[in-house]
């Protein structure tokens, strides 16, 4: 009987000890709120993670149907992450309904992505006379690839926290993961001169070109940012306060939105006020994503002649967007087309 | 000569050499007075930067402050209706006469909405009602106030993604009695709900349990309830024995049929237990909900189509050999960013204490409504309903209604997009 007991104390003491090794072979499940957040993830967690998205890239991603299959998604997760600056408002009601404890705010599995990243248009006043302001600065922050860094950081780092066996290989993707951007974003010829990191310090201080050029080194710019040469000092109406990361990265700038506050449709009377802006100025693209109507940006250009462009946001939201590098790709390829052929033409 | 010519080479050189040091001390004052100059500026930034810093702790700690508050926000709800017949209330006042509701403005309710973080366990909600039926003369409640726990405090997981709520709520019987009345995509509660359940929905104090139930597939899901509430008093079972308490019980399968398409179909079932110890009566209810709301444009575009149905099984002391039902069923379409037209068809048996007066009596009500929402925050909308016997009241009687529902405040999740 003693022996029988040992034999059992053994075996169960034998389970215990196998339970974390278990643990750490299993994949965490993680829910994202958008496809970039898929792709970013699934770029830093490899085969460590199985990730879920949420929202449909062809969704507006502030106002995404809670519906009970995603609550559901979210109450298997052990972490949920999203953007934040108030941008995925239904998020909170997924947590909610899901009864998940380890992703409520304030737990390691909650991982807001844009932690750390100095937004813009930051309002002055917050207030819903200025239409749906966001009171942390715009949310679109995946649009420029130095904040996307930031996210995958973000994103290294929550994954970390709750998977501390395999932090240093969140780390050493991540460290990837930045090589990839730096190379996509400048070329791979100026990183290899300058060093990825210089030349983020230098991108975000706004005098990465003045160096550039001071050092006779403007010629191994690559990237997007030589294939964006177009866009750079143009002018670019857009329809809702979306491109402003992309804007400041690529150089050009939007002096007017066709919605006459955020949320807030065009009356009649802006309308024709951009379409006076545009006619009299060098604006040559109205950038819309494609999930909004479209009638009020095409009325302007049949009045204009400025062309129509209506993009994803998100990643897989047409064909051949469907990572993170393609998306920037196709967004660079589409906005900067009429600008081309212009300079071409 | 030549000593001249010495002297005058040494005068000169010393010259050179007394202008060279002048020289060089007026570049030497220049540079003290450049770096002076450039340290008396350090100083004065170094005098902003401290400001700008304390003015900086100074807002952040007010905001640290402010963060602590609940988020707060007020609907009011505005409404004007012109009847074809004179409209009275059930209910008469001091002197003996019921007042005259038609052809008037009410604002018909306000609410103040209180939610936040209690501690990392768990969320509150405090909701406070002023309503109104006749113009000017409001009545005070707390229509929820209540707290979820978020993480249970022992275990770390929750099971079957299980939500635990207590305090005074809107149990979760059918589709829309957990929506308040200023975010129902109608003028009124449906006459069903207002016969079975009460003219505001079914509101308690009591216990609710929530949790998933494991489905094949990630498509669909199913949801259960179950509740513990104080009291009965529900409107349909008026005349029987007091009621200690009631339990709830409710199952929702939700199907993502495809990209945009959705389907609801709920079932909910609710018992009174009473003080002598037997259960007094009990009532059922079916809800049914599809919806379309396409990924691309969804917000401009959408259709919900649904209804519910409601049957009483009342004790024979009530009312005997009776199952009185009551069902409403109505369609929306959104033809655009702002604007949702929609008609609603109600059913409902009637029945009060007296029996004689409304055996085998029934109310048909037919409505149709066009809403216009400037923002979510800002609504307009104009309804016209024909309802048809109902017994002590006008027959045939016919309304138009108009309505304004504004909110201001915190923007929380819920529940501004519930029927859009």
């Amino acid at each position: 009987m003693l022996v029988r007991f040992i034999a059992l104390g053994l075996i169960g003491l034998l389970a215990c000890v196998s339970v974390p090794s278990q643990a750490q072979t299993k994949k965490l499940k993680v829910v994202t709120t958008l496809a970039v957040l898929k792709n970013i993830t699934e770029e830093i967690g490899g085969d460590r993670v199985t990730v879920d998205n949420l929202s449909d890239p062809r969704q507006d991603p502030h106002y995404v149907q809670p519906r009970p299959t995603l609550m559901n998604k979210a109450r298997k997760a052990d972490a949920f992450i999203e953007i934040g600056l108030q941008l995925e408002l239904w998020a909170q009601k997924v947590i909610n309904g899901s009864g998940n404890p380890r992703i409520q705010l304030g737990q390691p599995g909650r991982i807001i992505a844009s932690d750390g990243i100095a937004t813009l248009e930051l309002p002055r006043v917050v207030s819903r006379e200025w239409g749906d302001v966001h009171p942390y600065g715009n949310p679109h922050v995946w649009l420029d690839p130095i904040n996307a860094k930031r996210v995958a950081t973000n994103i290294a780092r929550g994954l970390g926290r709750i998977d501390r066996a395999q932090r240093s290989e969140y780390e050493r993707r991540l460290s990837e993961f930045e090589q990839r951007i730096d190379e996509a974003l400048f070329g791979a010829e100026l990183v290899k001169e300058i060093g990825g990191s210089k030349l983020t310090r230098l991108a975000e201080r706004g005098r990465l070109l003045e160096y550039i050029d001071n050092q006779g080194l403007s010629g191994k710019l690559g990237g997007w940012l030589k294939k964006a040469e177009p866009l750079r000092g143009q002018q670019i109406v857009t329809y809702h306060k979306t491109w402003i990361y992309f804007a400041t990265r690529f150089g050009f700038s939007v002096p007017i939105e066709i919605e006459e506050k955020p949320g807030i449709p065009p009356s009649a009377k802006h309308r024709d006020q951009v379409i006076t802006f545009v006619a009299k100025s060098d604006v040559r693209a109205l950038i819309t994503a494609d999930y909004y109507d479209a009638s009020a940006t095409d009325f302007i250009a049949t009045k204009t002649g400025a062309a129509v462009i209506a993009v994803p946001i998100d990643s897989g939201g047409v064909a051949g967007t469907q990572s993170y590098f393609d998306l920037i790709d196709y967004l660079i390829a589409k906005i900067s087309a009429p600008y081309r052929v212009s300079a071409h033409g | 000569m030549v000593f001249a010519s010495v002297i005058f080479a040494s005068l000169l050189s010393a010259r050179e050499s007394d202008s060279l040091t002048v020289r060089q001390t007026v570049d030497e004052q220049d540079k003290r007075y450049q770096l002076q100059g450039l340290r008396e500026r350090l100083q004065a930034l170094e005098k902003q930067l401290d400001a700008v810093r304390e003015r900086s702790q100074a807002v952040a700690s007010q905001q640290h402050a402010n963060v602590f508050n609940p988020g707060i926000t007020i609907f009011g709800n505005f409404v004007g209706r012109w009847d074809d017949a004179p409209v009275f209330l059930e209910e008469a006042e001091g002197d003996g006469k019921a007042p005259r509701v038609d052809d008037k403005f009410n604002l018909r309710e306000v609410e103040l909405d209180f939610r936040g973080a209690i501690d990392p366990w768990a969320d509150g909600v405090v909701i406070a009602a002023f309503e109104s039926e006749v113009p000017g003369e409001f009545t005070t409640e707390i229509e929820e106030g209540y707290f979820t726990l978020k993480r249970l405090p022992v275990i770390d997981r929750a099971p079957l993604g299980l939500k635990l709520k207590a305090g005074r709520y809107r149990p979760e019987f059918g589709r829309q009695n957990k929506i308040h009345t200023h975010d129902l995509p109608w003028m009124t509660r449906p006459r069903a709900y207002q016969t079975f359940l009460g003219d505001e929905g079914f509101i308690r104090n009591g216990v609710s349990a929530g949790f998933f139930i494991p489905t094949p597939g990630e498509g669909n899901t199913l949801e259960a309830a179950a509740d513990v509430v104080n009291d009965g008093g529900l409107p349909y079972s008026v005349g029987a024995p007091a009621a200690k308490g009631g339990y709830l019980g409710h199952l929702k399968w939700f199907w993502d049929i495809a990209d945009g398409h959705d389907l609801e179909i709920g079932g909910s079932g609710y018992i009174e237990d009473t003080s002598q110890g037997t259960f007094a009566s009990r009532l059922y209810g079916i809800d049914v909900t599809y919806k379309w709301k396409p990924f691309r444009g969804g917000a401009r575009r959408s259709f919900h189509l649904g209804g519910e149905l409601f049957v009483a099984d009342l004790p024979d002391a009530i009312r005997q050999d009776d199952r009185p039902l009551g069902f409403y069923t109505w369609a929306q379409y959104q033809f655009g960013r702002q604007l949702y037209i929609g008609a609603r068809y109600d059913y409902t048996e009637v029945f009060a204490e007296d029996e004689s007066q409304d055996e085998g009596s029934e109310l048909n009500t037919l409505g149709a409504y066009l809403t216009y929402y400037t923002t979510e925050f800002l609504r307009f909308r104009v309804a016209l309903e024909h309802a048809g016997k109902e017994i002590g009241k006008n027959p045939n009687l016919n309304t138009v209604f108009v309505e304004v529902n504004f909110l201001f405040g915190s923007h929380p999740v819920e529940p501004y997009w519930v029927n859009r």
